[in-house]
Parts: C-alpha cells; structure tokens; sequence
C-alpha cells in the first residue's frame, strides 16, 4: 500500500514538476492575455512564442514587471531552475545559487547546487518526469514486442515456435547492458526517445517467455476447443479469448521491468551514455557528484530516490506475483 | 543423455553463430573510427599521413563491409586466434587474461560469501518465520535487494571518503592497488590488495546475499509444507533436525544449478562497478573497448560472455538432472 501510494505521489511530482519547482509562471496575464509559460517545461515549443520574441530570455519575473507593469502571475512554489543557475536579485530576497562545492542544502536550495549552481532540487523534481517516461515508454515497447513474439511463439508452435524461440534465446545470451551500450554507442546523438526505445527492444526476453508458456498452457484448455469448435478464426482466438487470460501473470515482469528501466536509465545517465546533459536526469546528478566526494549532496539525495522508486516497484512486482501465482495462495 | 548433450550443443552452435553475427554488424555500424579515435587523443601532430592510414585499415581488415569481415573474424575464431586489439597493439587473448585475475578476485569472493551466508540467514528466516526478529531481517534483506549496487557503491565511497578518512575504517576508495605497491613485503602486498577489495566486494555481494536468502526462504517454506516433513516432525524429529537434515536437502536442488547460471557473471563482471571503483577487470574492459571502437577486444569479450550463458545454461539443466533423480533428458 504504501508502495503504491509512492507510486501515485511519483507520478504527481512528475506530472506537476513545473508548479513545484521552476522559473517560469505556471499562469500569467501578459498584455491583456493569458499565458501558460511553464508548459515549455514539457515541451520547449509550448512555451509561448511572444515571450522569445520580447526577449524574455527565460527571466520571468524581472521582464514581466519591466514590459508590463499591469502584469501578474502566479508562480511555482519553488523559485528554482532544473537546467541553469538562478542569478542574484531574479526573485526578491532570494540570493544567487552557491557554485562549485559551497552548494550545501540551505533554505533556497533544499538539496544543494551542482557545481555549476543548478538547483538539485530542481533538477531531481523534473528528474522524476524522466525516469517514469523512461520506465513507462521503454516498458510499453518491451511488453508490446514481448506479448505479439511470445503469444505467436505459444499459439502456432511448430517451426514458428522452435524460430522465436532461438531468437528469444540469442537476445538473452548477450548481456542487457552490453547490448544497450552498443546499440546506444551506435546512435551519433542519443535523445531521450532513442534510449526509451533501445530499453524496450532490449528487455522484452523475459516478457515473451512467460507470454509463450501462458500461451501453451490456455490453448489446450476446454473453453479454447469450444471456441474452435463452433468456428472462431484463430487470430480471434488468439486476442480475444487467450490474450486477455495471459495477461494477469504477464503484469508481473512488466512491474520489475519498470523498475529495472528506470535503474538502467540512472545507471546509463551514470556512465555519461544516457540523454545529453541539459536533460535533468537522476542518474546524471550522480555523475556530478562523483568526482568530488565532498559533495554528498549530490549523491544522497538521487540515490535514496532512485532506491525508493526501484523497492516501490519491486513491492507492487511482488504483491502482484502473490496474487496471481497459484503456488504462492494459502501460504502462511 | 548423451543424445540430448549433443542436441543441445548443436543449439548453442548455432545461437553463438547468430549472436556474434548480429553483434558484429551492430559493432562496426558505431559511429567513429577506431584508428583515428586514437590517434586524436594523442594530440593532433601524431596524426598519421593519408596513406600509411590507409594501408593500416587494410592490414586490420576495416574496408571490407562489415559481414566479409565477420566471416574473416569467424575463420580466425575457429582456428583458436581472437585477433589483435587495434587500440592496444596486444593480442585480444593477452588482455583479456591479464584482465580476468582482477574480475575473479571480486566475483569468486564474494560468489563464497553469498553461499556461506545465504543459506543460514535463509534457514533462520524459515526457522523463525513470522516472529518480530524474522521480520526485521526479512525486510532489511528485501531493501538491500531493492537498492542498486552503483547507488550503494557511490553512497559508501561518499561515506568513507568524508566520515571515516583519517579514522582507523579508512578504506582506498579507487583502484586494485596502492602506487607504492611494488615496494611493499609479500604479506604487506596482500593486505594492500584485501583493502582495495573490501569495498568492491561489499557491493558485489550484498546484493547477491540478499536474493539467495530469500530464495533460500521461498524454497524451504515451500517444502515444510510437505508431507514428508510432517512425518519427520510426527515421528518426534526435533525442529533444527528437520530442517537442516530434511528439509534443506531439497532446497539445495534450485541452489545448485543456480551456480550453472552465475557462471557468465563471474567472469564477465560488472561494467559499472569497476567503473567507480577503478577496477582493472573484464566489465571496465568492456567499457574502454566500446569507447575505443576496439572491435576485436569487444567481440571476443562478447564472445566470451556468450559461450558461458550458454555453457551456464546448459550446465544448470544437466546439474538439475544429476542432483534430483527425478528429472531426466532421455
């Protein structure tokens, strides 16, 4: 439950990270219109093209009272940026961001500056979005390769079986990390799109073997004969009838797989292989602190998240195992 | 039985031919080439001339498309030759050999110490199930599980290097050995060389530890609710009694032919452990080839850790066979 409840609190933080931390106005009335500037978090082109054009260059509060002293707006509750250092006299009362390793966790900066004077508060809030993108994107491809390679596997059998089944087999031969790393290295400039998509079509191995042994077990079951019998057509079979029985079991890898993805995401942002810098990244922050040791901030704060994500993972994971594995009912 | 070893060895064949054919392709599409990467951070007045470039891409074989280059490399594999690492100018087999010694130092160890402290902590959680004690151990193992090595990794380092430097639990953070390693005693070179090794082997292990205990615990739990236990206990066998001598003996079954599966980890170690702690072994290795573009050093890792899954495999299936009688492939 509390797993669960992490999960939900996770997902908010990510879907709300320009209101909980951020330098542009979640609203603002700019020249008698509304504006919604911290969408741009999301997407830089959401961002409204008027404030490119005057000039705005990312200053909010500074340049709205400047250009438009009727202006108003209603802003984030923290007054930090997860991609640049907040300059001194930005936001009243509010002094620059220490650089270098005097970012100690302070009042404006909860956990501390990197070295360039990036808020790491900031940066592990729009973080969040990053690692539940990565861990829900790569897992939908994986679950989608898995479900379609391990139901055709189980269903038809024969030499289509004995052909997926080698190919299931020759994936899992090589190291997960070996093949992201060359798949990875083989992209000139990785985005975050192209690690989710080499996370899926990497970790769909164990996926499809469990959709290939659900498959093989339902197909000889009376109501799958009944459905031949009176002259369903095979594909119908196949998704109507068998895939939404396999389906329960198959949940179970895919709540470990978030799990592993978000952990590979870090770990790649770690060896400096994930998306390029500007995008705030847990594991990235990790890799800020490691040359200097002094900076614990930079450590303790991602890792006991990226902890916490991956043991709330594993816990729905394993709850959901109990539930549906028959073995595991009437114990204790 | 004889039957199905050659069955399954034709399999593998076929899969390592796939596999390497696959990788190699992927190999060579990486952007950059392999001789000026490293010329380039030589400084650019050692760059070499047009030509002589040219006549060094022939001899290493990188103007043929990538899968005439592929046969050449399976051709050489077969007859035993891993080839020669571009970057390094050694043969692939000598730095791989010199690399293994670190890996196995680190995987061995800690490979002993899951084993030798798994089975107790599981055979305790069982013992004690469901009492306060059990269930603090019980979740302290799940959170270790839970927590990634390279986070631990770092956390540890950060925590030697600020709270304990200077204290007598001070531990070298980086590498296999101090600078001033040639100049100690024999017993001091060891001492120096279990130092480095504490931490690694702590991140390497806990890990480990606390999925075997746990594994351990699912099997035996799973056992006691037999009826052959509750014989043993009707006919007066005392409580350790039964569960070492009865219980656990079938709990060994999926222990043992987990080591068939462990076996491509002891060798092919972790890239991103070594990484943090500067560890001269096969995962590091793996790393600086890829950033090298080293292509024969690469393939031949990868031949490497391929073969042993597959042996690995392989291995478990026919040790399941050997230690449960009831299991046969004929």
């Amino acid at each position: 439950m509390i797993a669960l409840a992490y999960v939900v609190m996770m997902g908010l933080v990510a879907l709300l990270s320009p209101a909980i931390a951020g330098t542009k106005p979640l609203v603002c009335s700019y020249q008698g219109k509304l504006y919604f500037p911290a969408l741009g978090y999301f997407n830089r082109s959401w961002e409204n093209a008027v404030f490119r054009k005057d000039r705005f260059r990312n200053v909010y509060p500074a340049k709205l009272r400047e250009k438009d002293p009727a202006s108003w707006a209603i802003w984030p509750l923290v007054y930090q940026d997860p991609y640049r250092r907040v300059r001194d006299g930005e936001w009243p009362d509010q002094p620059a961001n220490p650089t270098r390793d005097e970012g100690r966790p302070n009042r404006f900066n909860l956990f501390g500056t990197n070295r360039a004077g990036v808020d790491v508060f900031a940066q592990m809030v729009h973080g969040a979005r990053t690692a539940l993108l990565v861990g829900f994107v790569s897992m939908g491809i994986a679950t989608t390769i898995g479900v379609i390679v391990g139901a055709t596997a189980g269903f038809f059998g024969g030499w289509i079986d004995t052909a997926l089944s080698r190919l299931i087999e020759v994936v899992m031969c090589v190291p997960s990390l070996v093949l992201i790393l060359a798949l990875i290295a083989v992209l000139e400039r990785p985005t975050i799109w192209h690690l989710m998509a080499v996370l899926g079509v990497t970790g769909w191995t164990g996926i499809a073997r469990l959709t290939r042994a659900e498959f093989l077990r339902l197909k000889e079951l009376d109501y799958v004969v009944a459905a031949r019998a009176i002259g369903v057509g095979r594909t119908a079979i196949m998704f109507r009838h068998l895939m939404r029985n396999a389906m329960a079991p198959v949940l179970v890898p895919v709540t470990f797989g978030i799990a592993s993805a978000i952990l590979t995401e870090s770990a790649l942002s770690f060896l400096g292989f994930g998306a390029p810098p500007p995008n705030p990244s847990w594991g990235a922050l990790l890799n800020d602190g490691r040359g200097n040791q002094q900076m614990w901030w930079l450590i303790v704060f991602p890792g006991v998240a990226i902890f916490l994500t991956v043991l709330a993972y594993n816990l729905i994971g394993e709850g959901l195992q109990e539930s549906t594995d028959p073995r595991l009912a009437g114990a204790e | 039985m004889l039957d199905y070893l050659i069955r399954r060895f034709l399999l593998a064949a076929v899969t390592l031919a796939l596999i390497t054919f696959l990788v190699y392709g992927l190999i060579r599409l990486m952007p950059g080439d392999p001789l000026l990467m490293q010329m380039e951070s030589m400084g650019p007045d050692k760059m070499p001339r047009a030509e002589d470039l040219e006549r060094m891409r022939e001899v290493f074989g990188l103007n043929d498309p990538w899968y005439v280059a592929y046969f050449d490399w399976l051709g050489r594999i077969v007859r035993g030759d891993l080839g020669v690492s571009l970057s390094r100018n050694t043969k692939v087999a000598a730095i791989i050999s010199e690399r293994i010694g670190p890996t196995l130092l680190l995987s061995l160890s800690s490979l002993s110490l899951t084993y030798l402290l798994s089975i107790p902590l599981g055979l305790y959680s069982t013992a004690r199930a469901n009492k306060p004690d059990e269930r603090v151990l019980s979740t302290l193992l799940y959170m270790l599980y839970s927590l990634p090595s390279f986070v631990a990794a770092l956390l540890l380092q950060t925590w030697f290097a600020i709270e304990l430097r200077g204290t007598a639990w001070e531990l070298p953070l980086f590498g296999m050995v101090s600078d001033n390693f040639n100049d100690l005693s024999k017993g001091a070179q060891v001492l120096d060389l279990l130092r480095h090794a504490i931490l690694p082997i702590t991140c390497y292990t806990y890990g480990s530890l606390a999925y075997y205990s746990r594994f351990v615990r699912a099997n035996l739990q799973e056992v006691v609710r037999q009826d052959y236990i509750r014989t043993a206990r009707a006919k007066g066998v005392g409580p350790l009694r039964v569960l070492v001598r009865h219980a656990l003996r079938n709990t060994m079954i999926p222990l043992v032919t987990m080591i068939g599966l462990t076996l491509p980890a002891l060798l092919s170690g972790s890239i991103i452990l070594e990484q943090i702690f500067s560890w001269p072994g096969m995962g590091k290795l793996f790393f600086e080839s890829i950033r090298e573009r080293d292509y024969p050093v690469l393939m031949g890792l990868l031949l490497m850790f391929s073969t042993l899954t597959l042996l690995g495999q392989l291995l478990a299936d026919t040790l399941y066979a050997w230690v449960d009688p009831r299991v046969s492939y004929s």
